[in-house]
């Protein structure tokens, strides 16, 4: 008798499966910022700069790449680690939420081990944050890396042996 | 005696719940509900497969990109103030870019704050992550690395470490779910002074986790064998020789004798060298040769 019920059981949880997968169209960038790309490639021309908590609607996937529009009508590639489906709620003043939403789907950005923990952190254990912002700070720019690639024969640049 | 169509009612609500952890919580918690209401489920039961749900969502893997950023600092902070910095700038440059580079192909080229890359200022052989996409290398791990080729494997292991989240793993669980139970669920909940104090302990907690972990007792043999795998194959994808970390492994079964730092929380050069084997060979031979390269590495670290 189980084997009759397992089977349509499986294929239901599949289809719900499926469902789910393609009824997320909204995505929410997660990292600080990120750059809106022309082509599906990080050295790739840059259309626009989102920033955490920006909304994008997904069009398409490609590999590890979604090609998405921007509510400023931009259209073109994000990797996919730098989105979430989560819909990721973000102040505009000081790192504090904005009060109003209270579901168990979004994501509690500005809240937790944030800032004004480490600022307490910093002041109670007598921690200096100065060479951690000092090794932050230093950032490769797409420039570099575009060169770097390309004088190493890396990446698009590579010649196969 | 629950009934066939009842048994298979059960088992879609319990496959919506373990789909929908990924979604959030709040389409598990209508799904049991659901079941309470028909009857499937009692109303004890919901409730506990309500707070099993909760308890899932309050693990490591749900911690948000700006919360692993901010453990990372207090982690990187801590490993600096051991260590301290060493203060190169055409060779952190150098380190940078190749880091930066092998990021871009990882399984998360991109994280809150990108990936940053420092020399630290000891002779011992080792390199750590913190959280967030703080990588470390020591002067004394930098002169061993032959080259270029080796130098990006070393940190598509420490990418890798970063990418899987290995640094969050290490955090006691009952310490997360305490500062998850401070936090609560509400979006427009500001904490008080009492509540702020107690998640700063926990924060402290959560760090001293991680570095002790890094500097201690190390990772898993399974994530470190991961990280091995992980970080060739990212160096591999941008077209380096992963046969170079075979060799470089080599040489570093060679600096065992003299003990601490790496070889103290990494499994020995020669067991690494041996599960690497197949997969150097499974990725092939992708690599490109360039000159360029070795001038490159070569003038980088004649500074150091």
């Amino acid at each position: 008798m189980k084997r009759y019920i397992v089977g349509p059981t499986l294929m239901v949880c599949l289809v719900l499966m499926v469902g789910l997968a393609f009824a997320a169209d909204s995505l929410t960038v997660q990292v600080q910022t990120t750059k809106l790309r022309k082509d599906a490639k990080f050295w790739a021309p840059v259309l626009a700069t989102l920033k955490a908590g920006d909304k994008v609607t997904l069009d398409r996937a490609q590999g590890d790449w979604v090609f998405v529009s921007t509510s400023a009508g931009q259209s073109g590639w994000l990797h996919n680690s730098a989105v979430t489906t989560k819909d990721i709620q973000l102040s505009d003043s000081g790192g504090t939420l904005q009060a109003g939403a209270s579901t168990d789907e979004i994501t509690l950005a500005g809240k937790g081990f944030t800032k004004e923990v480490e600022d307490e952190y910093g002041k109670t254990r007598g921690v200096s944050f100065k060479a951690v912002e000092a090794m932050s700070a230093y950032r490769v720019s797409d420039q570099e890396i575009e060169a770097f690639l390309k004088a190493g024969k890396l990446a698009d640049w590579g010649v196969s042996r | 005696m629950k009934t066939p169509i009842t048994q298979t009612v059960t088992l879609i609500l319990l496959a919506l719940g373990v789909i929908t952890l990924g979604w959030g919580c709040k389409a598990a918690s209508i799904a049991t509900d659901i079941a309470a209401e028909s009857g499937v489920i009692s109303e004890e039961e919901r409730d506990s497969a309500n707070r099993t749900i909760e308890a899932f969502r309050k693990s490591a893997e749900e911690m948000t990109e700006e919360e692993e950023y901010y453990i990372g600092r207090a982690v990187a902070a801590d490993i600096i103030s051991r260590y301290g910095v060493v203060q190169n700038r055409s060779v952190t440059e150098y380190l940078n870019r190749v880091g930066k580079a092998v990021s871009l192909t990882s399984s998360r080229p991109e994280i809150y704050n990108d990936y940053h890359f420092a020399i630290l200022d000891s002779d011992e052989i080792n390199a750590f992550a913190a959280p967030g996409g703080f990588v470390f290398i020591t002067r004394g791990m930098l002169k061993l690395v032959p080259n270029e080729e080796a130098l990006s494997m070393v940190l598509g292991h420490e990418i890798a470490h970063v990418a899987n989240r290995h640094g969050l793993e290490a955090i006691n669980k009952n310490r997360l779910l305490e500062a998850f139970a401070v936090l609560g669920n509400e979006a427009g909940k500001t904490l008080d002074r009492e509540e702020v104090v107690k998640l700063t302990k926990l924060y402290e907690g959560a760090v001293g986790d991680i570095v002790k972990t890094l500097i201690e007792s190390g990772y898993s043999r399974s994530q470190e064998k991961d990280a091995d795998h992980q970080g060739c194959e990212f160096a591999a994808n941008l077209g380096y020789e992963a046969g170079a970390m075979l060799e470089f492994l080599g040489a570093m079964d060679k600096a065992a004798a003299g003990g601490g730092g790496m070889f103290e929380t990494h499994p020995p050069a020669q067991d690494r060298i041996a599960t690497l084997r197949p997969i150097v060979k499974s990725l092939g031979d992708r690599g490109t040769e360039s000159s360029a390269r070795t001038t490159r590495f070569q003038k980088a670290m004649a500074s150091l």
